[in-house]
């Protein structure tokens, strides 16, 4: 390789003039500082959402072990439960209530790197025997101003701060060298234009988005669990991936309008402007259009819809017991929990509860479905803005996107269907629980996202960046290399 | 070497440069002369490819200026040499001297350049923002020795430089031309012009309207001549 | 005395009319502030629109609820407690101008028998990432991009006239510093006033007829006032001190990103860790913890066991069937009144460690205004966390109300603890609908006092810093 090739030569120069000025150094501090800061957020949420999970779990198996303790009493003959409700060996109530059970998310190997919608969204959802929108909807208790303020994570560090260190590095690329006086001795020497500006920009990627990818990715490693699994580094190996094509973006946007010419205030000023249309203006201008084109579902019409449900249900109840008696016939199972007036109370629940959870499970999948027409209209909305996708792609990276959410949420939705179909069964059959079927209860087993799903929405949010990057450079290229540029470059028109 | 062949520039109706024909060959020092405005920094920047002719072309070393390669041929000192301020004169000379001719010159050739050039040897290694005028325009010619150009454009070089350092700069371009260099250089100065120049011309309003050797010509002859043609205009 | 009066004012008037001629000259600037007024006006109609339609699905929800209710046949009154009705969040009237904590808190909350719930469905999760960029209303504008506005067009205010050299012209004159200052800013407050009048007017039209919405509205423009009035002055005083009008531009651009982007959450994560809140988690485990000192349905409870002793006692007889009330009823309210004052504890706690979070986001509001005119324009819009817990107090003292009644109907009416025995439309309609009284305007402003104070030292720093830099200013 030529060392005196002209990108070389000026490439060590921009390199060499950024060191002088302390801007290498001022920069990599910044970068340290506020990725070990943003890290340590990113860890103690994420740390916090795990120790939820822990709780839920920990509540969950006391209430499972005091209750498998009566059974074992009550086998005994030393304890005799006061009420159907309290009794061990009730499915109806271990399934419905004291067995409930936390179906959760366990969390990734880079979480720390984004709070994305897990804020919204809890690690987990207490599934019990009841009509799903019990806990399908399950919410997080939390500070709504702070929910609103958003957290200081790796992800803003990466989608706000970013882009704005970028600009204040290159929004005078070539205007500069004209003030300074230099541009002039540069275009008599047989250097292009082209190569030029392509060394200042790799310059300022070498040492930015270097700089971005190194903090970054070792602080990460350093909150991780688990920095030397395969997770962390295919993750982490896509969220630089993410920081590079997102930087070069925004470089290329500068080089875009540093080869326009103009005086380097107004190329701040043009790209302070672009900064705001991008992070602003765009997202919310694109979730305005969304609501207005696919409004969001109405949870309070929800509201009103699942009670007039259960109420139907329930008005229905005689007629739908009947019916199952006629059915199944008086079942007598080998050991019979509840008689009389219990068994028959549990019986109308349950079939009640059947009966509307099926009107509910409509009910709430019509909801989702017009949730999800507004988020696939956005999908392709948030194109217009890269911060957007580059939000998106990092949550998605971290396992805290939309995408993994869903997929957690479809499992545990499933996993709540077969929770109910084995306790009401067991129930409508009066069939007593034993100790040994408490060891049988269905477990929650989360498979993973496919790698490939994440890796296919990584490269095509790779791709919603790289290519408009591609085309901003061609564009500057275009310009540099017109019979003006010269002139346009050396000479600022007078306003 | 360089050539104007019925250059023209135009600022939107307003003529910069007017069907401008004009040759400085190998071992010339061509001065151009005219009053403010008259088109001497337009014909430079011409020969540089820093504007675009609306007609004509500017050659130089037999091709055409728009053409990437004649900047092998040229250089270029402006009446103030801008450096990188936070770098040093030998950094400075180091890094244009590398894209001018594509390899690195040793560090004591770099240095000795600056010294022919006239700079104090201490000031090589101390950055260029505390550095005079002079001594900025020196690493200017440093440059252009370091390239080994063959054409010098020089615009309103001794302008602001005291009147040893216009004689040392003098001697510099003396030296150039001796070389078998070609130097096209604009200045108010008809002293210098007189003192260095083959040949003079004078400009008005972007027209080259005498064009004469400086041998047999005292400068006295030459004021009366200069002040002839640009009060031209004045005369009905 | 009074000639020198006119003097001061026609000289700042010159001032001010040469800026603003020079600002009018600018295209772009015309451009500029046309097309943010248009996209403003638009989004305050459409968030407007948004808001009503929102506000009456609320509404209508809200009286289907208490139909349902109403209808819900002859059963149990405590079967009734526990089917409960639904509480929905009515939408503030000036939400539109101010969304804040709206979108992040949920809409309802389901009164039932034993337990005080937590609100459910927040509009946020029926949104896109899209969402955590924020929501094009006036209070972005106001907040975010007016300030900013204020800084691309006074930075060069006093930094441009010294570069150029018509500084020393116009010193040279015997133009006092103060005069030149108090023109400055007044440009830039015309400036500021063409771009919030027309939304204040806007606004103000849209919101005629919701209750104390005007007086409302006028304390959020004085809220506004002294934040953007801050930024007027800081711009000129930055612009006098520093050295180039670019240095100026940079400085102000860095400061206006802290106070808007980069403090408000560095410190919410900061907050955070100070002051750490329980998850949903553990907040419910806690509760469900101290529960279990109270008996609920469970008979064998000694708790309950010794509330029978005592009501045994009181009422001198041996059997709860000789009791001239309904045991049961009475054991209810027993069980319900230890249950207040469990949740009121835990739900205290959990709602002054988010108010302490809060405090302490805005500990340095006088120096980076952002946190502090972000917590008072929301506590004025009725949209923040306070005014969110406001409505949870009173949704909680609507289901007490539901509680009470019934428990009383039992102890009252149900004889022997009859299995079949149920009240009817007659006592559900003896719970009137729920009706939310908000907040006066006067208690919202005792929440906002700390805030607006740090609000006014604020512009107060900020004008002592101009004429500082402006008795400084050399040309
Ligand atoms: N960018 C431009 N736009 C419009 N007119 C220009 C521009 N540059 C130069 N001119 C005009 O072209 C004419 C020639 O200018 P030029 O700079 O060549 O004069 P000059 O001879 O170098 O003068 P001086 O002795 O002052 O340096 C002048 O009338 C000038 O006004
Ligand atoms: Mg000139």
């Amino acid at each position: 390789m030529n060392l005196n090739a002209p990108f070389l030569v000026c490439l060590g120069h921009e390199l060499r003039l950024l060191r002088i000025e302390s801007l290498s150094a001022l920069i990599g501090f910044v970068l340290a500082a506020a990725f070990a800061y943003a890290a340590w957020n990113g860890t103690g949420w994420a740390q916090r959402q795990q120790e939820a999970v822990a709780t839920a779990q920990t509540a969950h198996e006391t209430r499972v072990h005091d209750k498998l303790a009566q059974l074992n009493a009550m086998e005994a003959g030393t304890y005799h439960p006061p009420s159907a409700f309290l009794n061990p060996a009730n499915p109806l109530w271990i399934g419905l209530r004291h067995a409930s059970t936390p179906a959760a998310l366990p969390a990734t190997a880079l979480q720390a790197a984004a709070v994305g919608q897990s804020d919204l969204f809890p690690p987990y959802l207490n599934v019990s025997a009841d009509t799903r929108d019990t806990w399908s909807l399950q919410e997080d208790v939390e500070n709504p101003t702070n929910l609103l303020a958003g957290a200081f994570d790796p992800t803003f560090v990466a989608v706000v701060l970013l882009p704005l260190i970028l600009i204040a590095l290159s929004y005078d690329l070539l205007p500069s060298e004209r003030e300074r006086g230099t541009l002039a001795l540069l275009l008599t020497q047989p250097v292009s234009l082209t190569t030029l500006l392509a060394a200042k920009v790799t310059a300022r990627a070498v040492v930015v988005l270097g700089g971005a990818s190194l903090f970054g990715a070792l602080s990460l490693a350093l909150v991780s669990s688990n920095p030397l699994s395969t997770d962390f580094l295919l993750r982490i190996g896509l969220w630089t991936a993410l920081v590079w094509a997102y930087g070069l973006f925004w470089l290329a946007l500068c080089a875009t309008v540093s080869s326009r010419g103009g005086s380097s205030a107004a190329g701040a000023l043009t790209l302070c402007g672009l900064w705001l249309l991008f992070q602003l203006i765009i997202p919310t201008l694109a979730s305005s259009l969304a609501q207005a084109a696919l409004p969001a579902p109405s949870r309070s019409a929800m509201v009103s819809e699942i009670r007039a449900a259960q109420d139907q249900a329930r008005q229905r109840g005689d007629a739908s017991l009947a019916r199952y008696l006629r059915e199944h016939g008086e079942e007598r199972p080998d050991t019979p929990v509840l008689h009389g007036h219990d068994l028959d109370d549990a019986r109308r629940r349950i079939v009640i509860l059947l009966d509307s959870n099926t009107e509910v499970e409509r009910i709430l999948d019509e909801q989702e479905r017009r949730r999800q027409a507004q988020l696939s209209l956005i999908s392709w909305l948030r194109f217009l803005s890269p911060p957007v996708l580059m939000h998106d792609g990092l949550s998605e990276v971290a396992g805290t996107g939309e995408i993994r959410l869903r997929h957690f949420h479809a499992q545990a939705e499933h996993f709540g269907a077969r929770w109910r179909e084995h306790f009401l069964t067991r129930a409508l059959r009066n069939e007593a629980l034993s100790s040994a079927d408490y060891a049988r209860f269905p477990a929650f087993d989360y498979q993973e996202l496919p790698t490939t799903r994440l890796i296919g929405e990584i490269t095509l949010i790779l791709s919603g960046l790289i290519m408009p990057a591609a085309l901003l450079g061609l564009l500057a290229r275009r310009r540099l290399k017109k019979p003006v540029a010269h002139e346009q470059l050396l000479f600022v028109p007078h306003t | 070497m360089l050539e104007a062949r019925s250059l023209t520039k135009l600022y939107g109706t307003h003529k910069a440069l007017d069907h401008l024909e004009l040759i400085v060959k190998e071992g010339e020092v061509f001065c151009l002369l005219g009053a403010n405005g008259a088109g001497k920094t337009t014909t430079i920047n011409l020969f540089l490819d820093f504007i675009q002719p609306s007609s004509g072309q500017a050659m130089v070393g037999g091709k055409n200026a728009r053409e990437p390669e004649s900047k092998h041929l040229l250089a270029y000192i402006p009446e103030t040499v801008m450096l990188y301020s936070s770098l040093t004169g030998i950094e400075n000379l180091n890094y244009f001297s590398r894209l001018a001719i594509g390899r690195e010159h040793r560090k004591e050739d770099l240095s000795s350049l600056l010294i022919r050039a006239g700079l104090p040897a201490e000031a090589a290694t101390k950055p260029v923002s505390s550095y005079s005028k002079g001594m900025r325009q020196k690493v200017g010619i440093a440059i252009a020795m370091a390239k080994g150009a063959r054409a010098l454009l020089l615009d309103e070089p001794t302008s602001g430089l005291d009147p040893q350092a216009a004689n040392e700069f003098a001697t510099l371009m003396e030296a150039q031309r001796a070389l078998g260099a070609a130097v096209l250089m604009t200045t108010h100065d008809l002293f210098l012009a007189k003192q260095v120049g083959t040949r003079v011309g004078i400009m008005r309003q972007g027209r080259l309207l005498s064009c004469f050797a400086t041998a047999g010509v005292d400068h006295v002859e030459l004021e009366r001549m200069y002040l002839n043609t640009i009060g031209g205009g004045m005369k009905p | 005395m009074e000639g020198a009066n006119r003097g001061a004012i026609s000289d700042i008037l010159v001032i001010a009319r040469k800026e603003g001629l020079e600002l009018s000259r600018d295209r772009r600037l015309r451009w500029l502030l046309a097309c943010l007024l248009a996209l403003i006006l638009g989004a305050l109609v459409q968030g407007w629109q948004t808001s009503e339609a929102e506000s009456r699905e609320r509404i209508s929800a809200q009286h289907a609820n208490y139909q349902q209710w109403l209808e819900q046949g002859a059963r149990n009154p405590h079967s009734a407690a526990h089917y409960g009705v639904h509480a929905f969040k009515p939408v503030n009237p000036l939400a539109f101008i101010d969304p804040g904590v709206g979108a992040f808190v949920g809409i309802s909350v389901w009164l039932e028998a034993h337990k005080q719930n937590e609100f459910q469905f927040r509009p946020a999760r029926d949104r896109s990432s899209l969402y955590r960029f924020g929501e094009l209303t006036p209070a972005l504008l106001l907040q975010t991009l007016a300030p900013l506005l204020l800084i691309l067009v006074g930075f060069a205010g006093f930094a441009a006239e010294r570069e150029n050299g018509t500084l020393r012209q116009l010193l040279s004159l015997g133009v006092s510093r103060k005069r030149l200052l108090a023109g400055k800013a007044l440009a830039l407050v015309g400036l500021l006033g063409a771009m919030v009048v027309p939304i204040a007017v806007a606004a103000a039209l849209l919101s005629i007829g919701a209750e104390d919405a005007l007086r409302r509205l006028l304390a959020l423009a004085g809220a506004y006032f002294l934040y953007l009035g801050g930024f007027v002055f800081l711009t000129l005083g930055v612009s006098a001190l520093a050295r180039s009008a670019r240095q100026a531009l940079l400085v102000l651009l860095a400061f206006w990103l802290l106070s808007c982007f980069v403090l408000p959450r560095a410190t919410t994560d900061l907050a955070r860790h100070l002051t750490p809140a329980p998850s949903g988690a553990a907040f419910i485990q806690a509760l469900t913890d101290a529960r279990r000192a109270t008996f609920g349905h469970d008979e064998s409870h000694p708790a309950f066991i010794a509330f029978r002793e005592k009501v045994l006692r009181n009422y001198k007889v041996s059997r709860t069937a000789d009791l001239p009330v309904d045991f049961r009823g009475l054991a209810l309210r027993e069980d319900d009144h230890a249950g207040y004052r469990i949740h009121d504890e835990h739900f205290g706690r959990l709602w002054a460690i988010y108010n302490t979070q809060d405090s302490l986001r805005q500990i340095f509001g006088w120096l980076f205004p952002g946190s502090s005119i972000q917590a008072v324009s929301a506590g004025f819009a009725g949209t923040d966390t306070q005014n969110h817990v406001h409505f949870a107090r009173a949704a909680e003292a609507h289901r007490r109300v539901i509680q009470e009644t019934m428990s009383e109907n039992l102890i009252q009416h149900r004889r022997h603890d009859d299995p079949d025995y149920s009240a009817d439309r007659w006592l559900w309609a003896r719970i009137p609908p729920f009706v939310y009284t908000p907040p006066t305007l006067g208690e919202r402003l005792t929440w906002q006092t700390g805030n607006l104070g740090r609000l006014g030292l604020w512009l107060g720093g900020c004008f002592t810093f101009s004429l500082w830099a402006v008795h400084r200013l050399r040309p």
